[in-house]
This record gives structure tokens, sequence and C-alpha cells, in this order.
């Protein structure tokens, strides 16, 4: 049965695994292991700019970021829908990812499957991603990343760890349903 | 006797336990408390006025004060595995009370 709190929270979970707790959710795979279903949103992730030639016909792009220069080149271009590892996060890719309405991904995969210094490091780089996107009004998105029934998180477990983060109750929630609903909407 | 005003204010979690395991009370109080230090550390995690009321049938409910209700639903999220046992914690529901609680549950 499902409980009071999570019928409270609508929520799209961009990354995750199919589940009664969201109104939808994306699939993502690599590129390589990609093909398309009808039945389920599916998205395909980039690692590398020239990757994009050839991506398939997906609901959402997603490019995996890592250094200023990558991310600065994934956000310049309008095709790409979130980007996913935005950090080291500055006030140009800020910008890019405003204007050209390019999400930026806070997965809470990252944080489950490190630990110690790592963890640590990963949560430095969220707070200070969220800083500066929140200054200049890029969309945030937060995803659970689940790949299986087991690692499933409910809505409210990722409003807790936006509200960790350094966002309100409100940017949170908008960070679970609004803006993901308005980057399916911008898809569509 | 504390001042009612004076008193702090509790929020009560119920988590689920999803595990082909089963376990002990004093295996999932280890367990919680194991996840709240590693991720708070010992200063932070004495700041969340924690506390691991009950735990039967694979449900259970912990409390901690209002500050600190985000924090302790992210420790339990992150925890993977109790006593080397793979198993993962759903959260079911917050509330002010333990009645609340239960409520919610019917």
């Amino acid at each position: 049965m499902r409980s009071l709190m999570q019928r409270n929270y609508l929520a799209i979970d961009l990354r995750g695994y199919p589940s009664p707790l969201f109104e939808k959710v994306c699939q993502v795979v690599s590129l390589q292991n990609f093909s398309q279903s009808e039945k389920s949103l599916t998205g395909v992730e980039i690692e590398t700019p020239f990757q994009l030639k050839k991506v398939p016909k997906a609901d959402l792009i997603f490019a995996k970021g890592g250094t200023v220069k990558k991310n600065r080149k994934f956000l310049s271009y309008t095709k790409i829908d979130v980007l996913s590892h935005p950090y080291p996060f500055d006030s140009v890719q800020a910008r890019l990812a405003a204007a050209n309405k390019t999400a930026l991904e806070l997965c809470f995969k990252e944080i489950e499957s490190t630990s110690g210094y790592i963890r640590a490091r990963i949560l430095n780089n969220l707070r200070k991603t969220i800083i500066t996107a929140k200054k200049y009004h890029a969309p945030l998105i937060i995803t659970s990343g689940a790949s299986s029934p087991m690692t499933v998180k409910s809505p409210r477990t990722l409003v807790a760890f936006g509200k960790i983060l350094g966002l309100d109750y409100p940017e949170a929630k908008a960070c679970i349903y609004t803006i993901p609903k308005k980057v399916l909407e911008g898809v569509e | 006797m504390t001042k009612k005003t004076q008193r702090e204010k509790r929020r009560y979690i119920m988590f689920e336990l999803a595990s082909e395991e089963s376990f002990k009370r004093e295996e999932i109080v280890t367990g919680i408390w194991d996840s709240c230090l590693e991720f708070l550390g010992e200063l932070g995690a004495s700041r969340t006025s924690l506390w691991v009321h009950e735990y039967e049938d694979n449900e259970g409910i912990v409390s901690c004060n209002t500050r600190s209700v985000d924090k302790i639903i992210v420790c339990l999220s992150l925890i993977k595995e109790i006593d080397e046992k793979a198993t993962r914690i759903k959260i079911e529901g917050v509330s002010g009370t333990i009645k609340g609680l239960k409520r919610q549950r019917c």
C-alpha cells in the first residue's frame, strides 16, 4: 500500500527504474547498449561531443560531463537535454545551461556508490554546483540513478537529498517534478 | 522536568527493510548508527537526537529532532548492507507521532 507521504509527492525520475512511486521514469543507457522501446521513456547517454553525430532517436539525450572544457562544449549544443556529472561547474557553464535550457543532473547514486573522501568531494562539488546554478537560474534535476527494484528511492528521499545539498523544500520539489516535466515537454 | 517550550520537537520516520535475510533489532540499530556516523560524523550524528524505537517484521521506527529529518532519511537510504548481508531501507513515512505513522499505514 502506498503511504500518505508518497501520495503527496508527484515525481518524475529521469534516470531510474520503473516504479509506481513515480509518474514517469526514464531509463538511461549508454550509446553502445541503446535500443528504442515504445513502452517506456528511454534516454541515451553520450560521453564525448563527437558522439552527438551518431546519436539515435531517443526520448532524452544525456551528456556525461567531467571537465570544464567538455562541459562547455556539451552545454553549447541545444540538442542535449541533461548534463549529468556537471562539476567542475562555473558561471560560464551556468549561463549556457540557462540560455539553452539544459538541465543539470544531481544523481543520488553518485553518493550511494561511494564512501569516505570521494563521497565528501562529490557532495562538496554538488553543493558548489547548486550555488552557481541558483545564481544564474540554470535548471536542476534530482534523479535516483536506480538500476534495479531494490535501489529505487522514494520521492521523499530525493527531496531530502536536495535539502542536504542546500536547496529549499520548494526548490527540491521542483527538481523532482516541475523541471523534469518541462524537460520532457521540451522534447515532445 | 523540562519545560514544554524547551522540549525538543521530534519526528518519527517509518522504514521498511528490503532484504532476503532477517535481522535482530540490535543489528538494525548498529547498522543505522554506523551509516549515520559515516555520513554525518560523530558531531553531526550527536546533533540529530537519533533513536531507534521499534523494529519488528522488517519494519521499524526511528525518531530524530525536526532539524535532522532529511539527514536521517538520506542516512537510512545510504545503507547497503547490515552485518555483511545485502539490504536496502525504504522510507515509508514521516510523522509527528507514532500513532500518526501507524494511521498512514492503514
